[in-house]
């Protein structure tokens, strides 16, 4: 009887032990970027033999703030910045896992589009929207420039940049890289229940055995 | 009160705000940058020494400067409305800050332009009422701006010529936005712009061989309009330009641009150097990637820089603060390094904090598991022998 109890009990670990990953593997599959935010995860500009590469590798959230971390590729130059989603804001990484942000704002896309006639920020200027529609819109910048965004599976997109023509683009939900805060709570919260459970069914044990010598 | 009285009210409550509203409309964005300073100065006995930090000018202000003196002995002070960090020490002393600085870049502030939207002799009337005695200081001739100077005839006959003027009198009638832009497009059609090594040149020998950067740009700018009596001096600072994601900072460039004194207002920066990377706005715009070090009065040589009311910089700009090199003034050799970032505002480490949290939860049902199960296996006898 002795090694019956025995080779349950190493069943029960062993199934706990299993859980552990499940139960993180379920808390990932959760925990991913609101549908509602679609964003280009990959941008090419090309004109001639020129190009600039831009490519989103994670996305975070921080402060129940959503941050995609871009890679700018300009003649072999590699620059890691950080854009706050919707907002536009760009967050430069400071070193020892701190963000600052650097004042100014992409203007590679845009979420939504905004209204005809308002004033938005771009990169260290600003811009005014005009002719809006279902494809896009135009924005005329503070140095008279027209730049257009055309509307790509849901997500408003560059046209030119800086005399280069968008050639490439991605548009995607990104998987967020999991939340570990709200990991780290489900599993405290899961794994107390399990040890709960566990003490109680060894106590039912004991009153069990209690109960049947006293018979 | 009926209903319609009440639209009625809230609809003329939100004529009267839109109005005032615009007036002081402007497309803003705010930064703060976070300086960090690594001063060496060493000197034979006591000194005195003035480290430029921004001042506070209409579109920035230095919030705090957070500095420890990390070899040596001496005594620090810090303005940060005139700007600049005071150390009192001997010998030798090495000093270390994080200055804060915010800027706000500003663009088509209504509250400027309905300043410059008057006309020259209106604008020069009220300036030197709001100046009083020190109107005269800032439009009359210096060192660098010196229109006293013979070959300043020629130029000006030739800005007349080319604006279809016959005096500067007929200027007083134009509106002074319109003056400051006449002036800058003459000096841009008069340089071509190339970055000049060697120092800060004379004005006028710049606009005859009709090449300049920043320096010259901005001199002639503040010639012309020192000489009309519009009050203008002159930023050197910094424009941060692209990020180094490797060293973590900014590349920044040197720069500098000419200031205009406007009542009400205080002092507005106007771009006009014509060159890549640089702001071709309005007077009174401002790029959140402009910092202002440095009010030059373009009075002075750096041999006569007074060092214990003054802060110490160049004006032949052979030495810019913030280079690595040393500048050698009086008996002090001074080191100023400088860099910029932005000010640190979001943590992204905890997440590795918490990454290391869930291991431990996810090790410590496991752990009280296993403890469970031996005690229960011990209390059941199963590890007794039969």
């Amino acid at each position: 009887m002795n090694i019956k109890v025995m080779l349950m009990l190493i069943a029960i670990v062993l199934a706990l032990i299993t859980s552990s990953p499940l139960l993180y593997g379920l808390i990932f599959k959760i925990q991913k970027v609101p549908e509602n935010i679609v964003i280009p995860t990959y941008l090419l500009f090309k004109q001639n033999e020129s190009t600039i590469e831009f490519r989103i590798t994670e996305i975070l959230t921080i402060n129940l703030k959503t941050f995609a971390k871009m890679v700018k590729t300009f003649r072999g130059e590699i620059t890691e910045y950080y854009v706050e989603i919707p907002s536009r804001k760009i967050y430069y990484d400071l070193g020892n896992g701190v963000l600052g942000f650097s004042g100014i704002y992409t203007i590679l896309w845009f979420n939504k589009e905004p209204a005809n006639g308002t004033e938005i920020p771009l990169l260290d200027f600003y811009g005014i929207v005009v002719n809006v529609n279902e494809t896009g819109f135009t924005v005329l910048n503070y140095y008279g420039d027209s730049l257009y965004y055309a509307k790509v599976d849901g997500v408003f997109v560059l046209k030119t940049y800086n005399g280069l023509v968008l050639d490439e683009v991605i548009v995607s939900s990104p998987r967020e890289s999991i939340n570990l805060d709200i990991a780290a709570l489900a599993l405290l919260f899961a794994y107390a229940t399990l040890s709960l459970g566990f003490y109680l069914l060894y106590r039912i044990y004991v009153f069990r055995k209690e109960v049947l010598s006293v018979e | 009160m009926k209903k319609t009285q009440v639209y009625i009210a809230f609809a003329i409550l939100a004529l009267v705000v839109s109005i005032f509203t615009q007036n002081i409309l402007a497309f803003k964005m705010n930064v703060t940058y976070e300086l960090h300073y690594s001063a060496e100065i060493s000197g034979k006995g006591q000194f005195i020494i003035n480290i430029p930090i921004p001042p506070k000018l209409s579109w920035q202000e230095t919030l705090n400067v957070n500095g420890t003196i990390s070899k040596g002995e001496g005594e620090v002070y810090y303005d940060l409305v005139k700007g600049y960090v005071r150390i009192n020490s001997r010998n030798y002393v090495k000093y270390d800050a994080k200055v804060y600085t915010s800027i706000t870049g500003t663009y088509s502030s209504k509250d400027v332009l309905k300043k410059l939207n008057v006309t020259l002799d209106e604008y020069l009337a009220e300036v030197r009422k709001d100046l009083g005695e020190n109107y005269v200081k800032l439009v009359g001739p210096t060192y660098w701006w010196n229109y006293t100077d013979p070959r300043f005839e020629f130029f000006l006959k030739d800005f007349l010529e080319d604006n279809n003027i016959t005096s500067v009198k007929e200027l007083g009638k134009l509106r002074i936005s319109e003056v400051v832009s006449m002036i800058r497009s003459y000096v841009a059609r008069k340089l071509n712009y190339m970055p000049i090594s060697g120092g800060r040149q004379n004005v006028f020998e710049a606009l005859n061989r009709s090449l300049g950067d920043c320096s010259e740009y901005s001199d002639a700018f503040a010639v012309f309009s020192r000489y009309i009596g519009i009050p203008t001096l002159r930023c050197i600072g910094y424009v941060a330009n692209e990020w180094n994601s490797k060293l973590k900072e900014y590349d920044i460039i040197g720069h500098a641009w000419p200031i205009i004194y406007v009542s009400g207002v205080g002092w507005i920066p106007y771009e006009v150097t014509v060159g890549p990377g640089y702001l071709k706005g309005s007077p009174g715009d401002v790029s959140p990637k402009y910092i202002c070090l440095v009010i030059d009065e373009g009075a002075k040589s750096m041999e006569y820089l007074d060092l214990e009311k003054e802060v110490i910089y160049d004006p032949e700009e052979h030495w810019v603060p913030g280079s690595s090199s040393a500048v050698h003034i009086d008996n002090l050799t001074v080191t100023l390094e400088i860099t910029v970032k932005p000010k640190p505002q979001i943590e992204i480490h905890e997440e590795i904090r918490a990454n290391s949290l869930s291991i431990l939860v996810m090790l410590f049902p496991i752990i009280t598991t296993i403890m469970l199960s031996l005690a229960i296996m011990v209390t059941v006898g199963a590890f007794r022998e039969h």
